[in-house]
């Protein structure tokens, strides 16, 4: 999948992607109570997770975070914004 | 009975108010309405007429790819008569992306099947996600289809308006730099270039001789028609610096030499670089300074040097669509 994602986006590009995922990874960790205590609504066998609430959309021109839900606390929707656009941001 | 008419194939980028009407009835193709792709995107949906199953929802408008068109007919859709709608769509294609500038917006051979039916859904394009944040190329937003542009579009290509050809032209240029094919980068930059220099001394050329205040010009009646032969002489030759100097220096009191050396300088690279490309393919020694190279850097100089001197030239509404950097949304 890396590779073909290398073929269509730029390698700054993917670099950023890749670094919100991390951000998007401990933002999660740190409201981990908040996920453990909720049911995934995919996978039965886990709790609640972040990507359950948002997606990204991309392509060679724009990229955007978009919520799936409305059902994250304002506070932790605020640090993912914030994440995004710290490393979207020119 | 068919009433709607289904057009496979024209890609265009939207972004349609949610207060935008739910139809625009086309005074450019009499008798058909063109169905809002947000308001009516359950049957654009279904008819394989929308890029993603989601659009993207920012200030109140819906941004979304339609990669087909679906039209309302008020009479009943006659068969024999849809290749004359396939033309007619085509040339409200060329003024939609002459009015938006979205230069990947394909017109010619951009309709590959045309389907007529007798009913469409109803709903409207409702399963859309709450943008959080955005990032845009500043060209591909500033270059969307909005509903406005659609009815602008629509009401010159009714009054057969016509579009700058060296605005065209440059379309394709940008077109061209955007897909990295360097070389038509630099052929059509040099013409849109020397196109819009050429048109707009022939309408100023134009004004002068049809005007009673032209003592600073030398006009002669020769053949009963009357006539600037310093004018006449200046453009008979094809010598790309006169359009860039004596020319306007004459018609307009400005002059690129005098005023931007460096673009002067430039735009003659850029001239040299597109005679070597027609008769040679490229410059034989393109480490020369005194031609553009066929590469990304190249490209980007004929881009920017055609684009300055269309400033320089009072036509400075490109500037938008023609940078690439990330421009924050939401």
């Amino acid at each position: 999948m890396s590779n073909f994602e290398e073929l269509i986006y730029n390698k700054d590009f993917l670099n950023k992607k890749s670094a919100l995922l991390e951000q998007l990874s401990l933002i999660e960790n740190k409201y981990i109570q908040f996920f453990q205590e909720r049911e995934n609504p995919i996978d039965e066998e886990d709790h609640d997770r972040l990507h359950n609430h948002y997606i990204l959309h991309y392509n060679q021109h724009m990229i955007s975070m978009n919520w799936r839900t409305n059902e994250l606390p304002q506070n932790i929707m605020t640090e993912c914004i914030a994440a995004f656009n710290s490393i979207f941001k020119e | 009975m068919y009433r709607y008419v289904v057009v496979h194939g024209p890609k265009i980028r939207w972004s349609i108010n949610r207060q935008a009407p739910r139809s625009l009835k086309l005074k450019s193709i009499p008798q058909y309405a063109l169905l809002n792709p947000y308001k009516y995107g359950e049957a654009y949906l279904q008819n394989g007429c929308l890029e993603n199953v989601r659009g993207t929802l920012f200030n109140d408008s819906l941004l979304l790819t339609s990669t087909g068109l679906i039209l309302r007919s008020a009479i009943p859709v006659n068969i024999d008569d849809l290749d004359t709608l396939v033309d007619r769509i085509i040339n409200l294609l060329r003024y939609l992306r002459y009015i938006s500038h979205q230069f990947d917006l394909r017109v010619f051979g951009s309709v590959y099947s045309i389907t007529p039916l007798s009913k469409i859904s109803r709903g409207q394009y409702s399963d859309y996600f709450k943008t959080a944040s955005m990032y845009m190329r500043s060209h591909y937003f500033y270059s969307m289809v909005n509903w406005p542009a659609l009815r602008l579009s629509d009401k010159l290509c009714h009054e057969n308006k016509e579009i700058p050809i060296y605005e065209e032209i440059l379309l394709s240029a940008l077109l061209s730099k955007a897909s990295s094919e360097y070389r038509s980068t630099i052929l059509y930059s040099a013409i849109a270039l020397e196109s819009l220099l050429a048109n707009s001394f022939e309408i100023q050329y134009s004004k002068i001789i049809n005007s009673s205040n032209h003592k600073k010009y030398r006009l002669v009646n020769h053949n009963n028609e009357q006539i600037d032969p310093i004018y006449k002489a200046f453009m008979k030759r094809s010598d790309f610096k006169k359009l860039l100097h004596e020319v306007p220096l004459y018609l307009f009191n400005k002059s690129l030499l005098l005023e931007k050396p460096d673009l002067f300088r430039d735009a003659m690279r850029l001239y040299k670089t597109r005679n070597k490309i027609v008769h040679w393919g490229a410059p034989f020694n393109s480490v020369n300074d005194e031609f553009l190279q066929i590469n990304e850097a190249g490209s980007k100089v004929a881009i920017n040097t055609t684009l300055e001197v269309f400033k320089w030239m009072n036509i400075d509404k490109y500037s938008k669509v023609t940078h690439d950097d990330l421009i924050e949304l939401a």
